[in-house]
């Protein structure tokens, strides 16, 4: 299926940079890249806690959460399990 | 003597959205609003019996008035200021825009107050047999209130783990 998109002039620059860097065509470039980008929404949109689970538990860090999923999503775990935790530790402390 | 609970407007909205406000009224705890939190909630005050409505003066109000000009909601700042002014570590807040701003905050201060959320609440209600398990009203409560993917869900869902659900 052929699409018509209109880019910016700075968009269209970094798309033939890049395809010229990496040596493929734009086409190949897009396509690529709405895979990748449909790949982090799909995890996020399906599986977030799932992600969440794996970061508190120490199997994944900072830097591959925002390799998996899309920044906001991959902000969110970090920032939220790091309030989670420090609740946890101040809920502990007015229960005992 | 009970223990006096800082409390947002966001967390208070969300548990009113679960039906769950009538608990409020049977913990051990205060529950306190400033001013400004009780007009956000309006009717939702007359619901919860042991809710005081604190007014902020003198010093507290320019602190609050300060957190305001760091870009820091109404209620927001003035339940932290509240916070220094009783000297409570923490307040009970869900607002998404609160927690990345005290994350991304250079302010020392603000950066020592603990942000505890609904999920404190649902902790509570569970050790008082009030509620059978907590996953299914977080799963409510997060739907309801649009928190998906956001802050706010990592944050109550990481607490409820770490505290063992």
């Amino acid at each position: 299926m052929e699409i018509n998109v209109s880019l910016s002039e700075e968009s269209m620059d970094r798309i033939n940079e890049l395809a010229g860097a990496l040596k493929i065509s734009r086409s190949k470039l897009i396509r690529r890249a709405i895979k990748d980008f449909y790949l982090k929404e799909k995890r996020a949109r399906e599986n977030l806690l799932f992600f969440v689970d794996l970061y508190r538990n120490g199997v994944i860090g900072k830097e591959m959460l925002f390799v998996l999923l899309p920044r906001d999503d991959a902000e969110a775990v970090v920032i939220g399990s790091k309030f989670g935790k420090e609740a946890a530790e101040v809920v502990r402390g007015l229960d005992s | 003597m009970l223990e006096d609970l800082i409390v947002d407007s966001s967390t208070l909205i969300s548990l009113e959205k679960a039906n769950l406000l009538n608990y409020l009224s049977k913990i051990n705890y205060n529950i306190l609003v400033p001013q400004s939190v009780a007009v956000e909630i309006g009717d939702i005050c007359r619901l919860i019996k042991n809710l005081k409505i604190v007014e902020l003066k003198g010093r507290t109000l320019k602190i609050s008035k300060d957190l305001m000009d760091l870009s820091i909601g109404s209620g927001e700042s003035d339940c932290v200021a509240l916070a220094f002014r009783l000297k409570k570590s923490f307040v009970i807040c869900d607002d998404r825009k609160l927690l990345r701003q005290i994350f991304f905050s250079s302010n020392r201060g603000l950066r020592k107050i603990k942000i505890l959320g609904f999920g404190f609440f649902l902790h509570v209600f569970r050790r008082e047999n009030f509620i059978s398990d907590v996953w299914d009203i977080f799963h409510l409560i997060i739907e309801k209130n649009n928190w998906e993917r956001s802050e706010v869900q990592v944050a109550n869902y990481s607490f409820l783990k770490e505290m063992g659900y």
